[in-house]
Parts: C-alpha cells; structure tokens; sequence
C-alpha cells in the first residue's frame, strides 16, 4: 500500500506477482476490469471478514530483520564501516525509517537518521517545484534541507515515501542527476568490483536513460541491454542473474548479490543509497567527483525533457509507430543512425520512437494521463544542443504522424 | 520557475491536509461507476488516487482486492502473500480493507511482525522469501 513520492492526500495500491517484480499488463488489464465490474455491481459477492478477525488470521513476518541481515551479501558494508565513511540518511518520513536505525546498529555504521519523524502530514517537508509536499527523493526542491546540511556528511541519502527510489547528496556536488549516478554506479559496479558475478553479466538499462552508460559500458567492454520504460523488463534477467544491474533515469535501480545471485526485482533505494558509500570508501572519491571523471573521458551529456501537444489519436498512433514511418534522415545537423519503435536489447514494442545520431538521442511517448507526449532528449554538443533536437524532434514526429 | 515560488521552502501549515477528514472520506465516498476519474486505473505501479476525489476509497479497494483474489486463483497462485504499508494516511485504512477481503477469500497473509512500515524492495524479494515446497507456485506474491 503505497502511492510512492506522491502527496500525503494519496493513495496507493500495488500487486507484485510471485516473481516479486512489477505486474505485467496481461495481469493489471484483468484486474482492473475485475475490479471496474464488480464496483458497478456494487461489490456485491465481495466476500469480507471483520477487520479484528481479519487481523488474527493472518501470519507474522519478519520483513525488517531479514532484509537488514541480508544486507551484507549485497553490499560491502564491511568496507563502508572500515572507512569510516559519515553517512546521513533521510528517510523523507517515509516507509524507510526504521530500517536505516537497524542498518546503523546492525552493521556498525556510521550512520544518522536525518529525520526520524513519521508524520502523515509530512509537514517537515521543503515544498516541491510545484509548491506540493512530494516526497520525490530526486527534487532538488523536495530534498532542500537534506541538500543544505550537505556538508554534515561524506555522503547523504534520501528515499522515497516506499524507499524504492534513491537520491544521492555529495559535499562537492549537491544532489545528483540520477543520470549521474546510474553511470558511476554502473562504473563502479562493472569496473571490478563485483568479481563474483557472471562474467557476462549486462548492464540494463532503459532507452530513455543517459547514453553515458553506453559510453561506460564499451570502455569497459561489458554487454549493455536497452529496454523499454519501466521496471518490469528488468524481472527476467535480474531472476536468471543474465542482468547484473538494472536501472532507470527516474532514480530507481537494484543489482544482484556479491555472489551473482537475486537479491530483489524491484527497485531498491536503501541498496543504492548503501553503493554511494560504497564508492568513497574503495575509490576516496565521492560519485559525484567520479562522474566529473566520466565527463572527462566520454563527453559532457545535456539531458532535457519537454512535453508536447498531442490528441487521443495521435498519442495512440504515436505508440503504433514503425521505423518505416519516420522518412527523415538527419536530425540537428548529424545523420540518423537509428530508427527505433522497439527496444534493441529484448524486441519489446516502446510505445513510442527513438531516433539517434552519433552524439544525440531523442525519445517520444505519449502520456497515459494527459493530453501530452514526452520528448526526452540528450547530446554531447553542449547544453543547448538537446532543445535544437527537441525542436526537430517535433517535425520528425508530426511527420511521422501524418 | 516563478521568482517568488516557494518550492524549496517548509512546507507551512496551510500546506497539510486534514488527515481525520481524509480518513473519513476514504470510508465515507462512493465511486460513481461511469467517471472515468474514479473507475480503478490499475496499471504496472498500481491503482493511485486520493480519497477527497472518490479515486481511492474503500470501495476500490475491497473490490481490487477480490479481483487480485481471482486472478491468483485463476494463475494458480496458492502461496502466501506478503503485504505491506508505507507512512501515507490512506494506507493503512486500505490495507485494512485488504486484509478483510483476503482473509475473507481464503489467502494466506504475511505482515509486518512488528506492524510497522514497510519498504517496497521488502516486499519485492523473491529469493530470500520463505518457500513451502509443496507449493506448485513460488509462494512470494506480495504488494
């Protein structure tokens, strides 16, 4: 039961099947209709128990301690205690609060929780880009009191109000791009510090994340997987251990145990908050110090994301594109290398476009909510490079539309 | 962003909603079955809404629950299912809801041992869940 970062006046209700990661449509579809009709009928035939009965039948589990003491398999916490690494940890009063106490006393951490408080108003709050309270753990707005108090710590964390996202706080950089972050956590992870995975272990990632991580995964020789939006294509390869890590540029990512094996199928904010201190304490260099590394080597990336106007019909056709349809054979000054409508590494339709060049990307897809696409857009021509591509973005697709 | 916004800035009282009022809405206000804006939208992160726009109410609930009910009989799904809340007021009012219909449909039901919150990647961890090895299915569903 959670609606994730949003407003505390929301809700939110979540099924996971047995493979523990997100529902698939084929699962959701059904569900909802389900659920549609018998509201129509007026729940009749809803078979209910009192809720004190309810609350005696049901069995006990103990989440916290065996995630906690799973923890070490995942990540070096040894290595983080013998560093001495200063880690502050801020909760955003959400689901995460008691477990980052018993991370710090269970694994001997240097650890304070920023904000212990629980509260459903969540009036300690700072105000997000829109004036609302959101828990989102990658507002620069939402996190302003973790990121004032940047200098308290070698590394400060921020989770969302279910902990699955992370966001990362360094003295020197503030809070970090989550672009930023999937790179050198994907450096890091792939570049020899996880000796026990398999050795063709991919990097997953999804086709609207920073094309840095391709940039990082052919320096370093690994295989990289480009899949559409959202979790849920992860699943498989994190199951069968074929996928070393998988992550999205909206701040939510998990990778595999020491040894290769499971650790989760969704995403998991405490394990990347727990690899950001990971990285100081073997390299002495915060993520955000090693991402200016990366720049160095590969290019300095602008990423930028517009929306643009579009009816039912054309979002529906938008999402029932093929490469056929997109007659245009440059796009802001460098050839199109790429026409995608669906992901290269799992065939997956996107719902949507890809186009890239050389140094350029741009995505679009439609909302499922507004009257809107998305245009997700990235080069390495400086950073007024991703609006020129936005703009031809638009023509390209308009013709693509007819 | 405006020059005077006070994005970045505490959160002030006018800012906090009325969590009693919130509460009793959830219990109180009735889906109208033709608004499309407060049908059940069940995609790949859930069913969201809030109770004060009758998106997110008990009625929801009660009836995705059973309808998650049918669709593990109907995969096959015998296992337990592990259920969680985090610290938003509505959730625990629907996970009460939840737990009345599942108990009520004969669903084996994990909670927290210590009725706490619990985070999502808690919920989403297949291979260090309990398994019962007559189970035809990996017993891990879970919220």
């Amino acid at each position: 039961m959670t609606p994730s970062h949003n407003p505390p006046a929301d809700g939110g209700f979540k099924y996971n099947p047995p493979h523990g990661g997100p529902a698939d449509s084929d699962a959701t579809t059904v569900i909802a209709a389900r659920a549609n009709e018998l509201i129509r009928g007026n729940i009749e035939g809803v078979r209910r128990i009192a809720f004190a009965k309810a609350r005696t039948a049901v069995g006990a589990y103990d989440f916290l301690g065996s995630y906690v003491d799973d923890l070490p398999s995942v990540v070096d916490l040894a290595l983080i205690r013998d560093a001495g690494v200063k880690i502050g940890a801020d909760p955003l009063g959400g689901a995460s609060v008691a477990y980052w106490g018993e991370i710090a006393e269970r694994h001997g951490l240097d650890l304070t929780v920023v904000n212990p408080l629980v509260d459903p108003t969540f009036r300690f709050m700072t105000l997000d880009w829109d004036e609302k309270i959101r828990m989102d753990c990658s507002s620069p707005s939402a996190m302003a009191s973790l990121i004032a108090r940047k200098d308290d710590y070698d590394i400060a964390t921020g989770n969302d109000a279910d902990a699955d996202r992370h966001g990362i706080v360094t003295p020197d950089g503030g809070l970090m791009n989550p672009n930023h972050f999937l790179s050198v956590a994907i450096a890091h992870l792939f570049g020899g510090n996880r000796p026990g995975w398999p050795a063709g272990a991919r990097i997953g990632k999804t086709l609207v994340s920073s094309s840095m991580i391709d940039r990082v995964a052919a320096s370093l020789d690994k295989p990289m997987v480009e899949v559409p939006v959202g979790f849920k294509w992860f699943v498989p390869g994190l199951i069968d251990g074929s996928f070393g890590f998988g992550g999205e540029e909206s701040a939510g990512a998990s990778f595999l145990r020491m040894d290769g094996s499971t650790r989760t199928t969704d995403k998991d904010g405490l394990i990347l908050c727990l690899l950001a201190s990971e990285i100081p304490a073997k390299t002495g260099s915060s993520p955000s110090a090693l991402y200016a590394g990366l720049v160095a080597e590969h290019g300095d990336p602008a990423y930028a994301r517009v929306d643009a106007p579009a009816t039912r019909e054309q979002k529906a056709k938008l999402a029932a594109l093929s490469p056929d349809d997109v007659t245009a054979t440059t796009l802001a000054g460098e050839q199109i290398t790429g026409r995608l409508t669906e992901a290269p590494g799992n065939g997956a339709k996107i719902g949507g476009l890809k186009v890239t060049t050389e140094s350029a990307w741009f995505a679009a897809r439609p909302s499922g909510t507004e009257d809107v696409y998305k245009i997700y857009a990235e080069s390495f021509r400086g950073p007024d490079h991703p609006a020129r591509v936005q703009a031809e973005a638009r023509e390209v697709v308009s013709a693509a539309l007819g | 962003m405006a020059p005077d916004s006070r994005a970045g800035t505490p959160a002030q009282p006018s800012d906090t909603v009325d969590v009693a009022h919130l509460v009793t809405a959830y219990f109180d206000l009735e889906p109208d079955p033709d608004n499309v804006d407060q049908q059940v939208a069940f995609g790949t992160s859930g069913h969201r809404g809030s109770s004060l726009s009758t998106s997110f109410n008990e009625v929801h609930i009660a009836a995705t629950t059973r309808a998650i009910c049918d669709y593990r009989k109907e995969q096959g799904y015998d296992g337990p299912l592990f259920i969680g809340r985090d610290t938003h007021a509505l959730s625990e009012p629907a996970r009460a809801t939840a737990l009345e219909v599942l108990v009520a449909n004969d669903v084996t039901v994990l909670v927290d041992d210590r009725d706490g919150f619990t985070p999502t990647p808690r919920c989403r961890t297949p291979s260090s869940a309990p398994t019962r090895a007559s189970s035809p299915v990996s017993p891990t569903a879970s919220w």
